[in-house]
């Protein structure tokens, strides 16, 4: 408590609330409070989740992280948890999505500012946000119905089948859902958001830059590449950007990944991702005594990986703004 | 001369290779648009008004539907205020420490993920209260609201031109007075759009109700203490769901809620080009 | 103590950063006349008119040193509020700016409203009124008071504008460069409304034309590259200047 304290007088003798006249300033009385709780509810999540997390890492300490193993047992004793799995599917998973986002939204950029007359650019812009904005959900359906029958027919079985030797694609694709279906729908998915930001950096390249490469007679496929040499920093904060939110997708990746405890290689096996295991056993967790200490402990492992990842994506961002406006 | 003739055909691959890759990109959003319509488009013909207005038992989604806009309203209700708050205190205070926090802090929010917000409501609201409700669900969608609404809020008040900020502090009025009275105002409109994106964004919000909300699709909602049903919710059942019947209806409950996303966004979206001072 | 001058300067000095925007100004404008400021664009007069109502505070790179005294009090001493200061000292800008969202009548209204300043709807309506007609613009809009400002000239506009600011009785007007975007019509319209309005109010004028400052204002004071090169009664400054400087300006050779 006393801590709290502390903290709220450091920040109220930083926040001036009165103006040099002495009288109150009641803009600040009434938008600071809301401020404030902000960042108190902020910190109060993270303490949530530290706070209920704590058990899993008293009975099973940090090797939690590191065992893909679920033992849930009537017996509380012989329970035994480890997320491996899980944080295996979510970082495998959100790769492919951001391979497959790279190329796309960088070629949707190109294509947007240099070689679409502004009509189209309007709406190819609109369908791009439209992309970002849509239900989740629907996104799932699709993706559990259409999208995997359709990469298990056409893509996995005839991968298998002819390039099992290679490790990615030694594991049978039964039913389609799987790491790889997962992956493909969080690249759909997380591609938009990639692609604004891109779209964004390669618009604002000063023009006397563009103009300066022309005129050394290069054609516009070279121009372009050194273009997008100059803003190769924010392609590199948008894949981080795109890599954060493909993170913490949840109910989408979950209809299409199916939901296993795997550690594999292999692309089309089924797996977990942490968000989708949350999803999946938060209901069975109410039932045993210790599995609900290491959900926790999964969306504290999330909120950690979504925070560093999407701060240093920010944050690069921002560096190269800065550097660039000069 | 061949050699720019190969540089040349350079560039008519490049071309040719962005557009497919471009074309790649935006295909998915036309197909699912056209699947949707094609699986769920039947369900709803056939049974007609009911499926939106009928219970689950009568084959509809009305509960559902109904929940939603609860959540909408009830989530707005609390998450509104300490937004528009939030975003204008971010807008005054660029540069001081507290509000280049505030505005990171809103970024970091923006991009959370939303099943962590979920569970972070259920412990402080659905556990401590002993039953999924719709104040829960709201209070998760509030979280997820907010950060939506404040940068919205706060971009619209910077395309206000400095001048008018001039002239009304040059009639003497206090801080409070030339923010509420005269700039917020003046900036309405791109404040409003910024609401309406933010209650779409969050009508079609799944993960933040699965442990919250709770589902009621058997009879229409009548407390806000109870457990409540949502489209996406519904439509996220049903899909787990073995039974054909089941996914027809989470196709057509797809339709409408993929009709609702669209009835608001693209207003809203194509407006944006119209905000001007 | 009853003083001769409105606005009377000691040692001001203004910064902005650590560049020195205004070195040093003494300055004393009478009551009841037109002051013009003039000189070449970028030397400081739109920063130094901003000092006399607190409106540079606005910038936050903005710094004041010296005294500015109204009508003998220091409005830069400690326990002075600004926004006190802002009431009794009006401002209209180089771009006419009446605000939009709001009709012509809420324009002059808003500013009474806000810092209640009448007691009930028939004091606003009448105050309104009378400062619409101050300004020359009654008899244009009074069959239109709830349109919207888009619908007026440039010249009305700025004339709403000037009735905005004296709606809230100042006893001081600044304009900055009120006619510089405003066309020629609109521009003799403004002008010949200061010579009514200096019998009630001390008027500051910006201006980036000397000829201007010959045409309106009893007093002038050429600033130039943040000093006050010379300033004094409008005839004498124009017809005999004593520095060279002030010689080149009036004649055109410096711009």
């Amino acid at each position: 408590m006393t801590s709290i304290k502390t903290s709220l007088h450091f920040f109220f003798s930083r926040c001036n609330l009165r103006k040099s006249t002495g009288k109150v300033d009641l803009f600040k009385v009434v938008t600071v409070p809301a401020v404030i709780f902000v960042f108190l509810l902020f910190a109060w999540m993270l303490g949530i989740y530290f706070y209920n997390a704590l058990p899993a890492f008293i009975r099973e300490g940090l090797s939690i992280y590191f065992e893909n193993v679920w033992q849930a047992a009537e017996e509380a004793s012989n329970e035994y948890y480890g997320l491996a799995s899980a944080i295996w599917g979510t970082v495998y998973t959100s790769l492919i999505a951001i391979i497959i986002a790279l190329p796309i939204s960088i070629a949707y950029s190109i294509f947007v500012v240099d070689y679409v007359p502004k009509r189209v650019k309007n709406i190819l812009i609109i369908v791009s946000d439209m992309m970002a904005g849509l239900p989740t959900i629907i996104y799932g359906i699709w993706g559990a119905f259409v999208l995997v029958p359709f990469l298990q027919k056409y893509i996995m079985m005839p991968l298998y089948k002819h390039l099992s030797f290679i490790p990615i694609f030694s594991s049978p694709p039964i039913t389609g859902y799987s790491y790889f279906s997962a992956g493909v729908l969080l690249g759909i998915m997380v591609t938009p958001f990639a692609s604004a930001i891109i779209r964004e950096a390669y618009q604002m390249i000063p023009f006397t830059y563009r103009e300066a490469i022309s005129s050394i007679g290069s054609t516009r496929y070279e121009a372009t590449k050194v273009l997008l040499g100059y803003i190769k920093p924010a392609i590199f904060s948008g894949l981080i950007l795109a890599f954060g939110r493909a993170v913490g997708e949840t109910v989408a990746v979950s209809l299409v990944i199916g939901n296993t405890f795997n550690l594999s290689i292999g692309l089309f096996s089924p797996g977990y991702t942490i968000s989708s295991l949350i999803a999946n056993q938060f209901g069975n967790a109410f039932i045993y005594e210790h599995m609900l200490p290491v959900l926790y402990a999964g969306g504290l492992a999330l909120f950690i990986i979504g925070l560093i990842v999407n701060v240093s994506g920010l944050y690069l961002l921002k560096r190269w703004e800065e550097i660039v406006r000069i | 001369m061949s050699g720019y003739r190969l540089r040349k055909g350079k560039e008519i691959l490049f071309i040719l290779a962005i557009s497919i890759l471009t074309f790649v990109g935006i295909l998915p959003l036309f197909h699912i648009i056209v699947t949707v319509f094609m699986n769920g488009l039947p369900v709803i013909l056939e049974r007609g008004f009911t499926f939106l207005t009928g219970t689950l038992g009568e084959g509809g989604i009305g509960p559902a539907i109904a929940g939603t806009f609860i959540l909408i309203f009830l989530s707005s209700l609390i998450g509104l205020p300490v937004a528009l708050l939030v975003g204008i205190y971010a807008y005054e205070y660029p540069d001081s420490k507290i509000g280049r926090a505030t505005k990171t802090l809103l970024q970091i929010m923006l991009e959370f993920p939303t099943i962590l917000v979920g569970v972070f409501a259920m412990s402080v609201i659905a556990i401590p209260m002993g039953t999924y409700s719709a104040f829960a669900g709201a209070f998760a969608l509030a979280i997820i609201l907010m950060p939506y609404v404040a940068v919205y809020t706060q971009e619209a008040m910077r395309q206000i031109p400095f001048t008018y900020r001039e002239a009304s502090f040059g009639l003497g009025l206090s801080r409070m007075k030339v923010i509420f009275k005269i700039l917020v105002p003046l900036a309405k409109r791109g404040i409003l759009t910024g609401v309406l994106i933010g209650m779409a964004k969050v009508a079609g919000e799944t993960a933040p109700l699965l442990f919250t909300a709770g589902g009621l699709y058997q009879s229409y909602p009548t407390s806000i203490t109870q457990p409540v049903g949502a489209v996406p919710l519904l439509i996220y059942t049903l899909v787990q769901s073995p039974s054909k019947a089941d996914h027809a209806m989470a196709w057509g409950a797809s339709l409408v809620l993929l009709l609702i996303f669209l009835l608001i966004f693209i207003p809203v979206r194509l407006s944006l080009r119209e905000v001007k001072l | 103590m009853k003083t001769r001058y409105a606005i009377e300067t000691e040692n001001l000095r203004i910064y902005y950063g650590e560049n020195e925007v205004i070195k040093g100004i003494n300055l004393k404008i009478p009551q009841n006349t037109v002051f013009a400021l003039m000189g070449p664009s970028g030397c400081g007069k739109s920063t130094l008119l901003r000092a006399f109502n607190r409106l540079l505070e606005l910038n936050k790179d903005a710094r004041v040193e010296g005294k500015v005294m109204i009508f003998g009090k220091n409005i830069y001493a400690d326990d002075v509020n600004p926004i006190d200061v802002r009431r009794e000292v009006g401002m209209v800008f180089q771009y006419p700016n009446p605000f939009p969202h709001l009709t012509i009548y809420d324009n002059v209204a808003m500013g009474l409203k806000l810092n209640h300043l009448v007691r009930n709807k028939k004091e606003m309506d009448e105050r309104v009124r009378w400062a619409l007609e101050k300004s020359s613009l009654w008899n244009e809009v009074k069959d239109r008071l709830e349109d919207y400002p888009s619908s007026l000239s440039g010249g009305q506009k700025q004339r709403l504008v000037i009735a905005r600011a004296l709606a809230l009785k100042p006893k001081i007007l600044l304009m900055d460069e009120p006619t510089a975007n405003i066309d020629p019509m609109g521009t003799k319209n403004i002008e010949s409304l200061l010579f009514e309005l200096k019998k009630d109010y001390t008027i500051v004028l910006v201006t980036h034309e000397p000829a201007q400052a010959a045409r309106v204002s009893d007093h002038v004071g050429f600033l130039y590259l943040g000093k006050l090169v010379e300033v004094g009664p409008t005839r004498e400054i124009f017809e005999k200047p004593k520095h060279e400087l002030t010689e080149k300006y009036v004649t055109g050779v410096l711009v």
